[in-house]
């Protein structure tokens, strides 16, 4: 710690800058909110223009000025789209895969990170470069080779070409995000973890844990929202109408044989499928906002 | 039927837990044998059974998933593989004609890279700064604040379909979208803004389309010199005032990015050409011995392990290959095996014997050796011909242009005559190099050196860019005198031909100058998760040290560098690294927002191998493209972990 | 503890070791699989409830199944049934594919020999799903091109129709209105809503009375017709944006024929507002322009179903069956009233003639003026070049001669390379 100023400095300074600071404070956060308010319309835009969409008239989708809202909402649109059978069959296949990769790929990569992050061993940084260089090949270079592979195992059409490759720490960036974050760990406290006889799983699963949730939830909110709006891999490898996803049934709404499009069904669909994703979120930004975990050993 | 599918999902679901447990435990069983056998402590051993097994499911998957679809794909772009028609072997024919730019494909591929670089170098740092910024603000504890990080992070949900960048292309519509409305209310509002916009408009232009005419390949003439002169400046300048420990270690620094840079633009082409010179076998040796003896120098003995073995796996290669490819060609092996000899023997020699000062002085002049032999064996072909004249021309602000009435001199002949602008880097390197070795005992002779390379760049910088003002205007002249365009830089010419009119907008996603721009801008607007990542950082900080520093009486704009910025590194470095891959990589966005019209302004390198893969079905030269933008990718990942001392954990 | 683990383990090498075993599936009896993408949940259904249980009929030991995906990820699918040869046994096409997957495609020919029927379709259709001389599929449906006129915005009432390059010019130029450097309406818009289209350049070659290949097999862009599309082209994109910086029409959703803001311009007819909308009333269709030495031509593209290579040859008889089932008379007629599509058999037009004005319009264009995006060599490398070098020479990069060389010198390396030029 650098010097202490006098006491006598502090308290006629400090009582001034008190005061000035609360009419500051007040400006400040006016300014704050006013930045914050703009920022908002900038990024909800695109949701307004869908939630105003998807309650349109086909008659008025096709009209030539840009409405942002419907003259007469057209709750129909949801109405029917409640009552399609493939529109319940989409969302179970996305859920379904979603709660397996979810499960597989957050406990598989914490894994494989915290061996990155936290043991010394020979040969890590080898292994870990190669696992840096898998994010380095672009997915559409390994795709027919991959297709291969997945024929042979007698995967297509199932769902296994998507839920299973993510139980092997699939997402070599999920890993490097946890490692990044585990680093910043405090090394003694697994040290004295290992001193009192845990194992390093033990170690893992009490103390890193514990201290990464943030970054936990973190990856668990990519890796929802990577999943639940992949389309590449599932149109590629379900082909069958009954096992697609949401993203595949909301971008087959889009029939590009009819005129004018109808885009009130495709946000309709849209909307339906943004849903999840907000209130994972919503529920999640407690865990990696709060941070009180991190403060406390630290501070 | 779907209940079937999920069961069978869930069974290989357990099955592959299962399978992962064991092979992962085996895998780290089998370590820790090897370990035994190798004779490593009882502790090694555990370390190394823990390591292996809790990273087990990521090595189990790679072997699986990765390593055989990447050989594959690496198998077949040495060949000439059209979809559903059998291979054939044709070595680096498919590198050669997309390194080289050869064709249709080939210069397709170049503008793609243009682009992929664009993304990378000018879209992640804005999006690292946007992702930043929306951070801090959204790190204030205040009321409502939750609503607001959903708000911010809204994007990166919707991103996923086409849907949002259909709204998008709504929003930058030129002629009454949302953003150009915004846009012109604000400039109408108040002169100041409507020369701030008009001025944007000018610079997006000017530089979108000069950036443009490089892509295209459009020569740049003396202007070329101005980048390796520029630099050298810059770099120069850091090192006047007194020598220090810093200084000195930044130059190593430096030097090696330079020399990496020289390599970078000779050696991929050097080694495309047909048939191969054997000069490169020695430049590649010349490199590695470089990187050798540097990293020696300052102590890194991994490194020096590392480049030893990375350079005799090269060697060995190099050799097989010769034999290979000499005994059905019945071409003369003899100059290759001599220059392979020539550029292994010095490395050998490095593998043995302690770091003195005799086998660094050996090793230093068998550098210098095989240096000159490069030096010389290249000037016929580079520096004849009064190719060094132009150095003095400049020194004195003479010309270079002997025909600048000639329209064909000026695009073709010219630009193949004149040096090559990798000399500058290269002279730049020994200049750096020469003021590092002389920095620490004779400091005189390093002001010296120091001032002259000053010197020399500052005037030789200014006599290119005068000469290259002169090209320039020589092509205005032709096209005044016979009335038709001289098509040399013709975007960049009308766009700062006049300041832009009021009535002026930007045309975002419809003209080429405006469409990575637009890119970018919407990268900006979706980069939430970058956001949250920081987000996140921030809330580790603890609050305890910004207490100590207001005590000690820190500022603002202090506590954010000397506090905020060092704590959330990791973060930054995470961001920086996964954006730039990424950017590298774009592909979804640029599929669907792209029309016939602007597609080759928007592809970038993934995009391309797309198109050449599936739509092409040339899956030799689609695997090709992929493998040279993985080199891209790692040679610049590298550098970032390299350089990323700047990192700070466990502050 | 230990001894728990180890079991564990022993049991889990076990199940390993079986999972191959246990999760191989029976094999179905004979499926019939077809690859559709593009179409949406009607036309789909129809297939799924009234085609194929009539088709079951016939062969009641066969199952039916349609498979789906998107036009994104379209050619990567296929890539990787035409390594595995495992996949459907009919893909549904588009014109241009007949280039781009022609060697891959199984030759049909023997099955359709003796069918009557076959005279009944367009020859342009047949010649569109024909490949180095043999079927490949049976065309589906057509869709004729030509460019539309709203009548009631015309600048000047008195104007017809443009029919050569020359009143092309004059017409677009009259029709453009550009307020505040912005246009405000335009005259003319190509495919794809810009100003130009790789597909209706060759079709301008054709009307300039060029053609894109010479005798021996070598591109012909370096002819004069060639020069002649491309003046046109540019002399046009000129009128209606007179410097690259003109910002464009405002956004609108909907089809552009509807938009009051466009005034002539090629679409397919499922872009056009619906048959029955009073705004047919002020809409003409019309040729595409011809030059000097050329006659006007509308584009006529045709989606086909396609048999793959991979399919065995045991089964192309079925296969070929079902081809013929769903391209008979009555199924076209079916498939027009449920889903629009316009059959390519010319005994299934009177029905549809009957029914629509503007459908007996565009079906008397299509025989009289059609052409199909046929013959074109090595498609998916030629639109890209065409598209790269018209948009430099038409952005004032690169001049007509230069752009000519380079098209030509390219497309020769292209067509040699894919062994169209020996």
């Amino acid at each position: 710690m650098a010097t202490k100023p006098t006491a006598t400095n502090t308290g006629r300074a400090g009582r001034r800058t008190l005061r000035l600071q609360t009419g500051m404070v007040s400006f400040r956060r006016l300014l704050l909110y006013l930045v914050l308010v703009l920022a908002s319309l900038f990024f909800l835009f695109p949701l307004a223009w869908m939630i105003g969409t998807s309650l349109k008239t086909v008659e008025e989708v096709g009209q030539p000025q840009l409405n942002l809202l419907p003259s007469i909402p057209q709750w129909s649109n949801y109405t029917i789209l409640f009552g399609e059978d493939p529109f319940y069959r989409a969302y179970f296949n996305s859920v379904f895969i979603a709660i397996i990769v979810l499960f597989g790929t957050v406990t598989s990569v914490t894994l494989v990170a915290f061996s990155f992050a936290r043991l010394q061993w020979r040969g890590r940084n080898i292994v870990f470069a190669l696992m840096m260089g898998t994010l380095m090949l672009p997915y559409q270079a390994t795709l027919v080779p991959q297709y291969v592979l997945f024929y042979n195992l007698g995967w297509i059409r199932t769902f296994n070409p998507i839920t299973i490759p993510g139980f092997f720490a699939g997402g070599a960036a999920y890993v490097f995000l946890l490692r990044q974050f585990m680093m910043t760990i405090p090394r003694e406290l697994d040290e004295a973890a290992l001193i009192d006889g845990a194992n390093p799983l033990q170690v893992w699963w009490y103390v890193i844990v514990p201290l990464s949730r943030p970054a936990i939830a973190t990856v668990a909110v990519f890796l929802f929202v990577g999943t639940w709006n992949s389309l590449t891999y599932p149109l590629i490898y379900l082909q069958r109408a009954e096992l697609f996803t949401m993203p595949i049934f909301v971008a087959q709404k889009l029939n590009l044989q009819a005129s004018p499009l109808p885009w009130q069904d495709v946000m309709a669909a849209s909307v339906t499928f943004v849903i999840p994703v907000l209130l994972i979120f919503i529920f999640t930004q407690r865990y990696f906002v709060e941070g009180i975990t991190m403060t406390g050993v630290k501070g | 039927m779907t209940s079937d599918i999920r069961l069978d999902n869930l069974i290989w679901v357990a099955l592959t837990v299962l399978f992962i447990i064991v092979t992962s435990t085996g895998l780290g069983l089998l370590a820790r044998a090897i370990a035994r056998w190798r004779g490593l402590s009882e502790g090694e051993q555990r370390k190394l059974f823990w390591g292996i097994t809790l990273a087990g499911p990521w090595i189990v998957g790679f072997l699986i998933f990765v390593v055989g679809p990447a050989l594959a794909s690496l198998f077949y772009s040495f060949n000439n593989y059209k979809l559903g028609e059998s291979l054939e072997w044709t070595g680096l024919e498919n590198y050669r004609a997309l390194i080289m730019g050869i064709g249709a494909h080939g210069r397709r591929f170049t503008q793609a890279m243009y682009n992929s670089f664009y993304y990378a170098l000018i879209g992640v740092p804005l999006q690292i700064i946007t992702a930043l910024g929306m951070a801090l603000l959204l790190n204030n504890e205040i009321r409502g604040i939750r609503s607001f990080r959903t708000i911010f992070y809204l994007p990166v949900i919707l991103a996923g379909g086409p849907a949002i960048l259909l709204a998008w292309r709504y929003m930058l519509s030129a002629n009454g979208g949302f953003v150009n409305v915004i846009l012109q209310k604000l400039a109408s509002s108040f002169f100041l803004f409507d020369w701030l916009y008009r001025g944007f408009i000018f610079v997006m232009e000017g530089f979108n389309s000069f950036y443009t005419g490089l892509s295209r390949g459009d020569p740049l003439g003396p202007l070329k010199f101005v980048i390796p002169g520029a630099l050298a400046i810059l770099i120069l300048i850091t090192l006047l005032g007194d020598w220090s420990e810093s200084k000195r270690a930044r130059t190593w620094g430096i030097i090696q990015i330079l020399a990496l840079i020289v390599l970078a633009a000779t050696l991929p082409r050097g080694l495309m050409a047909a048939p191969i010179d054997p000069i490169w076998t020695v430049v590649v040796g010349l490199a590695f011995l470089g990187f050798i003896l540097l990293s020696a120098w300052q102590g890194h003995e991994g490194r020096v392990r590392a480049f030893q073995i990375a350079a005799l796996i090269v060697f060995a290669i190099t050799l097989a290959l010769t034999l290979a490819a000499a005994a059905p060609d019945s071409g003369d092996p003899a100059p290759y095996l001599i220059a392979a000899a020539a550029a292994a023997a010095p490395v050998l020699l490095s593998l043995f014997g302690v770091w003195s000062r005799r086998k660094y002085t050996l090793l230093g002049i068998a550098f210098a050796i095989l240096a000159l032999a490069v030096f010389i064996h290249v000037i016929p072909g580079q520096l004849d011909g009064g190719r060094l004249a132009l150095i003095p021309r400049y020194l004195t602000f003479g010309t270079t242009l002997e025909q600048p009435g000639d329209l064909t001199y000026l695009k073709e002949t010219y630009p193949a005559e004149i040096m090559s602008a990798i000399w500058f880097f290269a002279l730049a390197v020994v200049m750096l190099a020469a003021i590092a070795l002389l920095g620490d005992r004779y400091p005189r002779a390093r002001r010296a050196v120091l001032y002259i390379s000053l010197a020399f760049f500052l005037l030789f910088t200014a006599g290119a860019l005068v000469d290259g003002v002169r090209y320039f205007r020589a092509f205005d002249t032709i096209a005044a005198e016979t009335g038709t365009p001289a098509y040399h830089f013709a975007r960049f010419r009308t766009a700062t031909a006049q300041f832009p009119t009021q009535d002026r907008v930007p045309l975002w996603m419809t003209s080429e100058l405006w469409t990575k721009p637009s890119l970018v801008l919407i990268t900006m607007w979706s980069t939430g998760a970058g956001m949250l990542i920081f987000l996140a950082a921030l809330k580790g900080v603890p609050r305890s040290l910004y207490e100590a520093a207001e005590v000690d009486g820190a500022g603002r704009t202090q506590k954010f560098f000397k506090i905020t910025l060092p704590m959330i590194s990791p973060a930054m470095f995470y961001n920086i690294v996964i954006g730039m891959i990424a950017a590298l990589q774009t592909f979804e966005s640029i599929y669907i927002l792209r029309t016939p019209d602007t597609e080759d302004t928007l592809a970038s390198a993934a995009f391309f191998l797309f198109v050449r893969t599936f739509r092409q079905l040339d899956i030799g030269q689609g695997a090709a493209a992929s493998w040279i933008l993985v080199v891209v990718i790692v040679v610049l990942t590298v550098i970032q972990f390299r350089y990323s001392n700047w990192v700070n954990y466990e502050a | 503890m230990k001894r728990a683990f180890s079991r564990l383990l022993v049991l889990a090498i076990l199940l390993t070791l079986l999972a191959p075993v246990l999760t191989v599936g029976a094999q179905g009896a004979q499926t019939l699989e077809i690859y559709i993408t593009g179409l949406g949940d009607d036309q789909l259904n129809w297939f799924r409830e009234v085609a194929f249980p009539a088709f079951q009929e016939t062969h009641p030991d066969v199952t039916l199944e349609i498979l789906t995906g998107g036009w994104g990820d379209f050619d990567a699918t296929v890539a990787g049934w035409i390594t595995t040869g495992d996949g459907p046994d009919i893909i549904y096409l588009g014109s241009e594919y007949a280039a781009t997957y022609g060697p891959l495609l199984a030759n049909i020919d023997p099955y359709l020999e003796g069918w009557d029927e076959l005279e009944q379709f367009l020859p342009i259709a047949l010649d569109t799903v024909t490949w180095d001389g043999h079927a490949r599929g049976l065309p589906l449906l057509m869709s004729p091109r030509p460019i539309f006129f709203r009548t009631d915005l015309f600048a000047n009432p008195e104007a017809g129709i443009p029919l050569t390059f020359e009143d092309a010019l004059t017409f677009v130029g009259e029709n453009t209105i550009i307020e505040n450097n912005a246009l405000v309406r335009q005259g003319y818009m190509a495919l794809g809503g810009g100003l130009f289209d790789a597909q209706e350049f060759i079709a301008d070659i054709w009307t300039a009375g060029g053609e894109l290949y010479y005798e021996d097999g070598t591109s012909a862009f370096d002819s004069a017709e060639t020069a002649e599309a491309m003046q046109f082209t540019y002399d046009r994109r000129r009128l209606v944006l007179p410097t690259e910086d003109t910002a464009g029409l405002p956004p609108f959703e909907g089809t552009a024929l509807a938009s009051n803001a466009v005034v002539s311009g090629i679409w397919a007819m499922w872009q056009a507002p619906a048959t029955d909308d009073p705004l047919w009333d002020d809409i003409a269709m019309g040729p595409y322009p011809a030059g000097e030495k050329g006659e006007p031509l509308i584009q006529v593209f045709i989606d086909w179903l396609s048999v793959p290579a991979y399919v065995p040859e045991a089964k192309l008889p079925l296969v070929v069956d079902f081809l013929k089932f769903i391209a008979s008379q009555d199924n076209a007629i079916a498939l027009n009233n449920v889903a629009g599509f316009t059959p390519t058999r010319q005994d299934a037009w009177e029905a549809i003639r009957e029914a629509s004005p503007v459908w007996a319009r565009l079906l008397d264009m299509a025989v009289e003026y059609g052409r199909a995006f046929s013959d074109i060599r090595a498609s998916a490398e030629l639109r890209p070049l065409i598209a790269e070098q018209m948009n430099l020479y038409l952005t004032d990069q690169q001049s007509l001669e230069d752009t000519q060389r380079i098209m030509k010198e390219e497309y020769d390396a292209i067509l040699e390379d894919a062994g169209y030029i020996k």
